[in-house]
């Protein structure tokens, strides 16, 4: 944008236009989205951000931390995807996606693409709502700047991984199955009780507690996943992100801040918020936990030491001593998080692996050597109270009895997980909390969910629950493939990796490309070999 | 606390709710001396059937597909979290078992 300066207006040929600066720019831009209502009251004009009782007094201290102009924005983005793009095509042009570490590590991306883009198209949504609501220019702003970066997140993830989709089974339809299979619930009703929450709430909801606290378990773990296991268009996605994903958590920090500085009164309300969305969070972030602990070929990190890093390190060390002195302490219930590290992802793939055959990935037992990662990754508990239990689904499987869950679980009505986790303190003995609501009996995973249950059971009641709604019959029919066909689930989406289409596609086209095999009566020997044909007949059997 | 809105915000109904399975409820069937399953189970069945009936028709074909029990065995039962006698011939209307409640079960 170029301006003529005040003195030159109006005259001819007065000279060249003085360009503004950066910040003279985005100054102009932003004053003039910006008045005083006349016809109607603030409060009309702006409905939506007095109601939770936060109180804002001067909204111009809510800066913008963007302070970027529309066209300095665009040029930026331009520029990442020209990049991204340029990799996209190479990789697929390439064959790419035979570089991969292993076909299995696209279980990973799978999880990603149909648990997480869909709440990036939900975040530019509601980020597009708060552009609007918001009584300050500053806010209004950077709510539309992050609202056209999810937006760019939705379609940049869904054209990177769908190079992935000609290939490789589970990814066909993401989007349906985001709203319907029972494990998506867990990320979609994070998103869903978000974006019903009042401005402010979601703010801390997904600005702080999603972008900030917790962005550091839930985004980098997949990146660097892709970096160790050869993938190469999603490690670039990531880096295309990385700068908007830092404005996010600037964003996020700033919005606490702002509202924390605006008057006392909003402290203990912060505070309950940041109590309950430390542990939504926290529970959703137990899909990367098994994801970085089981579905990598080569393993990046352990969730215990991931979460030792970006949380105990950083935000615990870091942020809350900040946050105190605003009078904000650290989430409730953060200690039993803090013990969970140690099992959490042995809980959450023992049940992601029970219950494969109902999803769009595929499982298996881990291999020999990656229990010895576990091990060394998990030295107080792995050995003693989860390596028995892989060992005893193996021999299973070995004997043609591939173990799957005999029938549908028992939800938490908060998190939507299966009740599997252990009571706080005892991995021995599984958790049960209940409530009663207006006569209605819930059940509840943990003490967390259980006071975010009752501090709201009005809105929790209307959770809509996989496993209720199937046995209610709004889920395609009774049985097992009835529910599937309603999923959209096809052949080789779900169930054991060992004998998949996924594996038995793998083996073949390496074959080819290395050239060891020329004939098709080879490539069976070959499958026979590594026990492909063997783990199909097993299943069959089954 | 009530969830803040702009409206009245009570009137949402439950989408669990009782009625909303007939003169079915859901019970959750839980191994509590014993992780092998991941989680407890949660199955439909009628508030008017015996517990005979639920023994069979429901635990027994759940607990032996465990390959570390195989439904022979001798249990003890609780509901919630207090200890529960079943009676072959009374439904689970009449023990007490309502919609969502839980029944843990361990070896006696």
């Amino acid at each position: 944008m170029t301006t003529t300066a005040p003195n030159q207006a109006g005259k001819k040929s007065a000279g060249k236009p003085k360009k503004l600066s950066m910040k003279a720019r985005y100054s102009a831009l932003t004053r003039d989205l910006d008045w005083e209502p006349s016809y109607v009251s603030e409060q009309e004009m702006y409905p939506h951000t007095q109601y939770e009782g936060i109180k804002i007094h001067d909204w111009s201290k809510w800066d913008d931390p963007f302070r970027l102009t529309v066209d300095a924005y665009y040029r930026y983005q331009a520029e990442k995807d020209k990049r991204l793009y340029s990799v996209l095509d190479g990789f697929a042009q390439g064959q790419g996606h035979l570089t991969l570490s292993e076909a299995k590590y696209l279980n990973a991306m799978k999880v990603f693409l149909s648990g997480v883009t869909p709440l990036e198209y939900a975040a530019n949504r509601h980020f597009a709502y708060m552009a609007r609501q918001f009584n300050g220019p500053g806010p209004r702003f950077a709510a539309l700047c992050q609202s056209i970066d999810e937006m760019r997140h939705a379609q940049t993830e869904i054209h990177t991984l769908s190079n992935y989709n000609k290939y490789y089974s589970g990814m066909h339809n993401f989007i349906q199955q985001h709203d319907r299979v029972w494990y998506l619930s867990v990320t979609k009703s994070y998103f869903d009780d978000a974006l019903s929450a009042g401005p402010f709430e979601f703010m801390i909801a997904i600005g702080f507690s999603f972008e900030y606290l917790l962005t550091n378990l839930l985004f980098v773990p997949f990146m660097s996943a892709a970096s160790f296991n050869g993938d190469l268009p999603t490690m670039t996605f990531g880096f295309s992100a990385q700068s908007d994903e830092s404005r996010h958590m600037t964003l996020g920090l700033e919005v606490i801040k702002f509202i924390l500085e605006q008057d006392e009164a909003n402290v203990p309300i912060v505070q309950e918020w940041v109590d309950k969305w430390f542990w939504r969070g926290y529970r959703v972030t137990g899909i990367v936990a098994q994801m970085l602990d089981y579905q990598l070929p080569r393993p990046v990190m352990s969730w215990k030491e991931a979460f030792e890093l970006y949380f105990e390190q950083q935000m615990m060390g870091g942020l809350f001593p900040d946050l105190a002195l605003y009078g904000i302490r650290p989430p409730k219930h953060v200690e039993q998080a803090i013990w969970e590290k140690d099992h959490l992802s042995h809980w959450l793939h023992d049940t992601f692996y029970q219950f494969s055959h109902a999803a769009n990935f595929t499982t298996t037992v881990p291999d020999e050597e990656h229990m010895e990662w576990l091990s060394q990754a998990y030295p107080d508990t792995f050995d003693e109270l989860y390596r028995d239990k892989w060992e005893e689904m193996r021999k299973l499987d070995e004997e043609g009895k591939r173990f799957t869950y005999p029938g549908l679980p028992q939800l938490c009505q908060v998190c939507q997980i299966p009740m599997t986790f252990p009571q706080h303190g005892n991995p021995h003995l599984k958790a049960q909390f209940t409530s009663e609501y207006e006569g209605e009996h819930f059940n509840l995973c943990s003490d967390g969910c259980k006071w975010i249950f009752e501090r709201e059971p009005e809105k929790y009641r209307q959770a809509w629950l996989p496993v209720h709604q199937i046995y209610q019959g709004n889920c395609g029919g009774p049985t097992i493939p009835d529910v599937l066909k309603w999923y959209g689930v096809q052949e080789g989406d779900n169930g054991e990796y060992v004998g998949s289409v996924d594996q038995k596609n793998w083996v073949r086209w390496h074959h080819q490309i290395e050239d060891k095999l020329g004939t098709s009566s080879e490539i069976e020997e070959t499958l026979e070999a590594e026990g492909v044909h063997a783990a199909v007949k097993k299943i069959e059997e089954a | 606390m009530p969830t803040l809105a702009l409206y009245d915000y009570t009137v949402h109904p439950s989408r669990s709710a009782q009625e909303l399975y007939g003169d079915d409820m859901l019970v959750n069937i839980w191994q509590k001396d014993d992780n092998f399953f991941a989680c407890p189970c949660a199955v439909r069945v009628p508030k008017a059937m015996t517990w005979q009936d639920f023994y069979q028709t429901q635990f027994l074909p759940y607990v032996s597909a465990s390959p570390r029990t195989t439904g022979d065995e001798t249990y003890a039962w609780h509901l919630d979290d207090a200890p529960f006698t079943p009676e072959d011939s009374k439904t689970l209307d009449e023990l007490g078992v309502h919609h969502k409640h839980t029944l843990g079960f361990f070896k006696a």
